[in-house]
Formats: structure tokens, sequence, C-alpha cells
């Protein structure tokens, strides 16, 4: 069981990280998600034991691991947000120097070098130079070197951002198998509200350092069971209309999207007809609206004011 | 960390842009200043100047005497003999060197006569940058060998002062083209006269080794560029080394590695280690192209070849120590700027100061104590000095030298590496 305890991190006069609680409980898939700066990534690092808290505590079954780092070490695998590879060396080359750091040696090495690489897919180009590798190859070493010593837990940052969608679909399957039939926590960091859907029995969202809520999906969501949103799909954007419909008491919350506007509405409140109202006044063409209960990435929206992906 | 040393050098020699600068450049560059500035290196520049110490300890007229004594009790023919005794009076190597010296060269050469002691008191005090010994019996030798024919022949020794191995270079060519000169006039006597001799008459002996004028040419400027070139873009193998550190931060190769647990030592051993082998083939490689292509360092002795590869190993640890501390300042700050200042600035420094683009015989005196304390210059001095062949005892100063500069770079990158910053 990994757990923070009103973990704080402060750099300077910023606060980056502020009383932060996290519980991992072996075997589970936790998400964490927060808009750029929200101190995920500085609260990460302190898990895996490269920085230093200024205040509170990282137990890893009950034992501080500040004071002793190398309780959770042989047993954390970890795949950075970057590709954190060597590229003028080859898939091979790669993971045996990162399975010798990890002690392993001779024929354990070699096993293990050709499960990972076999579970990653790359049993064909092991041979190959990284920097020949596509992104989604290079994301799937990335993942592959960070099990190479059959670590208890893993924590994954951003592991799919920049690949294409077969390769990014190839590695939350992958994941999902390792947290489900071989028993592997994860900790999973996304910019994709639905890799965190699809993967995690728990979610956390942090905002401005600090934790906001956690709970499974459906938690989260009833935070905005009493509301739901209207997806209008307009002609063309007109500003005057959005404004006007964010002047609406009636009106929540009004948000940009590719095609046209969303609204967040209160239940059984939608006021349909005042919205078109509101169209005509401003020469608004609507050509589609979708009524449907809020998302995980409305609630996001709801609890941080940002998209995830802003 | 011998994984860490495969990895390194495995980065390493892979990328092709960095083989260019450890091997081309300095090879371009050395053959262009090496072919560009021969004139610099020939000691033929009208301003310069200096000091020497002539110590003579041959008495001429006694010498001369002595002759006419063996003549007289030669069975040479009368009229050979009175020829011969004619041309003896008339002919006086050592005054003929002394005119030299004071004389046709008193705008480049300050020569002051002195005692042998003396001399070598003012050469450690360096107020002289050499002194030449003209040898007991230099006139009756030499006259012996010329008009006798007999296989006797007289060494004049050259002591340099090691603080001045350009100028006392120059003065050793000096009196290698005077013996040469002389040799080539006794040759000329000897086929005109009736006496055949198989030996120079005159022959040198620097700093204690006695050399035929043949043997031991002074540095060239191929010879001096191939030493300089080589000694300065071996900074650049320590510079890369650090920037390829700045690449695993960047990339959180390093995050991965210190949550490993693996000890800082094991990372920074095998980046000294890929550096310390790297330059060493560098150095090799460009020293082996040198005599190949265009003869340096010819001929060389089996002391000659220990000398160098001696201060190569040294040199080579000396800058696996600047890479060391360089990748300890790049991890510790996360930045790319410190590598970035040492290959920009200086590096660029370090090669002037040290010698590496142009003798620094002609910089002021604090300037080239200072350059004498960079690595290159150590390494620099240490080279020339065994290419003169002046033997272990003066290397071994600048290697000692080198040897303070090494522990001084392992300590600071061992006290200086980031290991607070890790949760330990």
């Amino acid at each position: 069981m990994l757990e923070t305890i009103g973990l704080k991190k402060t750099f300077k006069r910023h606060v980056a990280v502020d009383d932060a609680n996290l519980l991992l409980k072996k075997g589970e898939s936790i998400g964490l998600l927060g808009p750029n700066g929200a101190g995920k990534s500085t609260l990460i690092s302190m898990i895996e034991t490269l920085i230093k808290p200024t205040e509170g505590d990282v137990t890893w079954n009950e034992k501080s691991i500040i004071k002793q780092p190398d309780l959770l070490r042989p047993v954390l695998g970890v795949v950075p947000q970057e590709i954190a590879l060597y590229k003028e060396l080859s898939a091979y080359e790669n993971v045996k120097f990162f399975g010798k750091i990890y002690k392993l040696t001779g024929k354990e090495l070699e096993e293990r070098a050709e499960a990972v690489l076999k579970l990653v897919g790359l049993s064909d180009r092991q041979k190959d130079l990284v920097k020949t590798f596509s992104g989604g190859m290079q994301r799937r070493l990335n993942i592959a070197v960070a099990l190479l010593h059959e670590p208890e837990v893993i924590i994954m940052d951003e592991p799919t951002v920049g690949i294409d969608p077969q390769s990014r679909n190839y590695i939350l399957e992958m994941v999902r198998d390792l947290n489900r039939e071989q028993g592997l926590t994860v900790l999973y960091t996304s910019h994709y509200m639905e890799e965190v859907e699809r993967l995690c029995d728990r979610i956390y969202i942090m905002d401005n350092g600090k934790v906001i809520a956690n709970g499974t999906k459906e938690e989260l969501i009833a935070i905005l069971s009493e509301e739901e949103s209207i997806e209008l799909v307009l002609e063309k954007p007109i500003s005057t209309f959005k404004e006007a419909l964010e002047m609406e008491p009636s009106i929540l919350r009004v948000t940009q999207e590719s095609n046209g506007l969303k609204l967040i509405v209160p239940k059984n409140n939608r006021k349909l007809t005042r919205i078109f109202q509101l169209a005509e006044q401003h020469d608004a063409s609507i050509t589609n609206v979708n009524i449907q209960i809020p998302s995980l990435e409305d609630v996001f929206l709801h609890l941080t004011g940002k998209k995830l992906r802003d | 960390m011998w994984n860490f040393f495969v990895k390194d050098v495995k980065v390493l020699w892979r990328d092709r842009t960095e083989l260019m600068v450890m091997f081309l450049m300095p090879f371009v560059l050395m053959t262009i200043l090496g072919f560009a500035l021969q004139g610099v290196m020939g000691g033929s520049s009208e301003s310069f100047e200096m000091e020497v110490a002539l110590v003579v300890q041959d008495e001429e007229e006694e010498g001369k005497e002595k002759l006419e004594i063996d003549l007289s009790e030669s069975q040479l023919p009368e009229q050979a003999r009175s020829a011969l005794l004619e041309v003896s009076n008339n002919f006086s190597p050592a005054s003929i060197l002394d005119e030299l010296l004071t004389e046709d060269l008193q705008d480049q050469l300050s020569v002051t006569q002195m005692r042998e002691e003396e001399a070598k008191t003012a050469i450690d005090q360096q107020e002289i940058d050499a002194m030449l010994i003209i040898p007991d019996d230099f006139t009756y030798d030499t006259l012996k060998n010329m008009l006798l024919g007999e296989e006797v022949s007289s060494t004049l020794k050259i002591v340099k002062g090691p603080h001045a191995n350009f100028s006392a270079s120059i003065f050793h060519t000096i009196i290698e083209q005077f013996s040469e000169s002389f040799n080539l006039e006794a040759a000329i006597t000897k086929a005109t006269g009736t006496q055949v001799a198989s030996s120079p008459s005159v022959e040198m002996e620097v700093n204690g080794e006695t050399l035929s004028v043949t043997e031991r040419d002074p540095v060239s400027s191929m010879e001096y560029y191939t030493i300089g070139m080589a000694a300065m873009f071996a900074f650049f193998t320590a510079s890369t080394i650090a920037s390829k550190a700045f690449t695993e931060t960047q990339q959180q190769v390093f995050s991965r590695i210190l949550i490993s647990g693996k000890r800082p030592s094991a990372y920074l051993s095998g980046k000294a280690l890929a550096v310390f082998l790297t330059v060493l083939l560098q150095l090799g490689v460009l020293f082996s192209l040198s005599s190949i292509i265009f003869g340096s360092f010819r001929p060389l002795s089996i002391e000659d070849m220990i000398g160098m590869t001696t201060i190569s190993i040294f040199y080579a640890l000396a800058i696996a120590g600047i890479g060391a501390l360089l990748t300890t300042l790049t991890v510790k700050y996360q930045s790319n700027t410190i590598a970035g200042v040492f290959s920009g600035a200086i590096v660029s420094i370090f090669a002037l100061l040290g010698g590496s683009f142009i003798p620094t015989a002609g910089f002021p005196e604090a300037v080239q104590k200072l350059g004498d304390w960079t690595p290159n210059g150590m390494a620099m001095n240490a080279y020339m000095q065994s290419m003169q062949g002046l033997g272990a005892d003066y290397i071994i100063t600048n290697i000692w030298k080198l040897s303070g500069f090494i522990l001084i770079m392992v300590l600071l990158s061992l006290v200086l590496y980031p290991r607070k910053k890790v949760g330990a």
C-alpha cells in the first residue's frame, strides 16, 4: 500500500503541492487528473523518491520512504512523460542497460528482456536503434523498460502522449491486462479523460497543488447529478450569442466547443425555448441539439474551471 | 560502472557529428596550421631575442700546440706537415663559433661567458634560456679529426632551460646549423687535402644525451600543431559527455537511473572512463596520422614512445576529470549552459594560454606562467620536453601537476554531485 500523507512541496514562495493525500491499495489502478501546472508532476516526483517533500510523508506498506527510499525503489516501475531511453542504442541494448542497473544479470536478464520486448510487441525490432522507431514504438519500449524488474507498483506519467490511435489502444490494453490479470498497482496520469475512465478504479483530481476531489468515476459524476449538459451545434460561431447565453441566469456555464457551444444547466430546467429565442435574436443558426448527462470531463471543468487539455 | 561505461561509449561513438569534432576537425586544423605556420616555428624571426650562456672549457692555443706536437711526431712528409700547420694556425673552430654567436647573431642572442656552475644556476633561476658548453680539447679534437683524419670528434653540449622550450629549440637549431656547415666545410677540406675521416668532427649533445646532428630535429610546426590540436580537441570530448548527461536529465533517463538506486559513483565513473578511453584513442589516432602522413615524431625511440604514452595517459585522466566535473554540474543544475560555456569559451582560453594555437614564448611572463597551469599547457610542455629527449626528470614535474589537477577534479565532482536533492 502506497500512501501520501499531508504532502507539501514549496519552491521558494511557490507552493507546488499542498496537503496532498493519496492512497494506492495493492492491485488498484488510480488516475491522477489535473490541468497543466496543477502539481501532478511534483507530487509524482515525491512519490518516486526524486524530490524531498517540504512537509508530510510518503509511506510504502506503512513505512516512510522519505528516510528509506530503498524500501520502495526496487518494487517501483516508472514510465516518465519523456521517452526516457537512449535513442542511439537499440531496443535490446536499452533493455539490457536498464535491466543491469536493476541488478538483473545472466539468464534472468535475458529472459526478462525477451519477455518485456514480447509484451510490447517489439521482439522483431529489438536490434534496431530506438531513433528509427515511430513515436508509438518508442512509447511502448518506454513502458517495457519500466517493467523489466517486475515491479509491484508502476507510475505512468502520460504514457500515450503524441502517438497514433493503434499504439495508444495497444498500450491501454496492455496496462489494463497488467493491472487486472497480473495485479500490478498502477498510478496513471493522462490528458485523455477516456483513458482514465477506461483504466482506473478511482480518480484523483488536482488543481493549484491541492487534491480537490477523489472517488470512482460514478462518485465524481454524482457531483454534477443535479445538472445536465446541452450541446449546441452551430453553423458558424457567433460571439454575441455566447455572451447572451452567459448572461442568462438559468444557464450555469457556457464553454466553446469545436463545432458549437456546450451549456451546463440545472436538471429539469432546460429552458430550450429561451435558448432558441436568443439564437434567433443573434442570428445564430443551430443545426443540432444534444442533451446529455454530465461526463467526467464536465466534472473536471466544473471543479477546475479548465478543460483537461487546456 | 562497466554497464554505464559501455552505454556511454556506444552513445558517444554513434553520434557522427561528435566523431567528426573529435577526430576529423583536429586533423584538418593541425594540417592547415602545421603547413601555414611553418615559418613561425623555424626560428627565423627578426624580433626574437634570447639569453644564452657560453661556457668555454676549451683552451684554443693549448689545442693548437698539442696538434703541432702531433704533427711534428707524425710520419707525414715535411711539405704536408707545414701546410697542415698553416691551416691549423689560421683555423679556430671555437673562435668561429664565438664570433657567430656574439657578432653575427647579436640581434637575436645575448651571449654571456660563464663558468658551467654559474650557467646552471642561471638556468635554474630562469635568467638564461640555454647554455652552450664548448668542451675541453674542442679545438684539439676538431683539428685532429679534420687534419689528421683521426676518429675523434668533439661534442658541443646544449643545456636548455625547461622554462624556455621554444627559444631554446631555436638556439638548438642555430648550433645545429653551425655544426652541419662546419662538418661540411671540414669534409671539403678533407676532400681537397690528403686525409679522409668518416666521422663528423663536431657532434652535439643536448641536455646530457649525445646526438649526432641529424638525429634530433627541433620540434616542427606539424608536430607542434599535432600536439596542440590533439590537446585542445580532447576538451571537447569532456564537454560532449556532459552534454549527453544533459540529454539524460531532459529525457528523464537520469531520473530512471536515480530511482533504480544506483550509486552516483557508478554513473560518474562510467562517464569518466568513457572520456578517458576516448581521449586516449583520440590522441593516439592524431599522433599516428601525423606520423604516417606528415612524418612527424620521427625517429621515434622506445623512450619517446613510453614518455608520450605516459603523458597521454595522464592527460586523458585530466580530461576525464573535467568530464566528470562538467557532468556533475550539468546534472546538479539541470542545465547545458556549463558545458556550453566550457566548450565555447573556456576551451578557447585554455587553448590560447596553453599554447595550442601559437607558442606561448611571445606572451608576457605572467601569462606564460598561467598557461603552464592549464591542463593542455601542462601536457604540451611535457610532450615537448619528451620529444626533445629531456628525459623523465623534466617530464615528471608536469606529470605531478597533472596528477594534482586530476585529484582536484575528482574531489570536486564527488563533493558537488547532487545526491542531496534525491530522497536518499
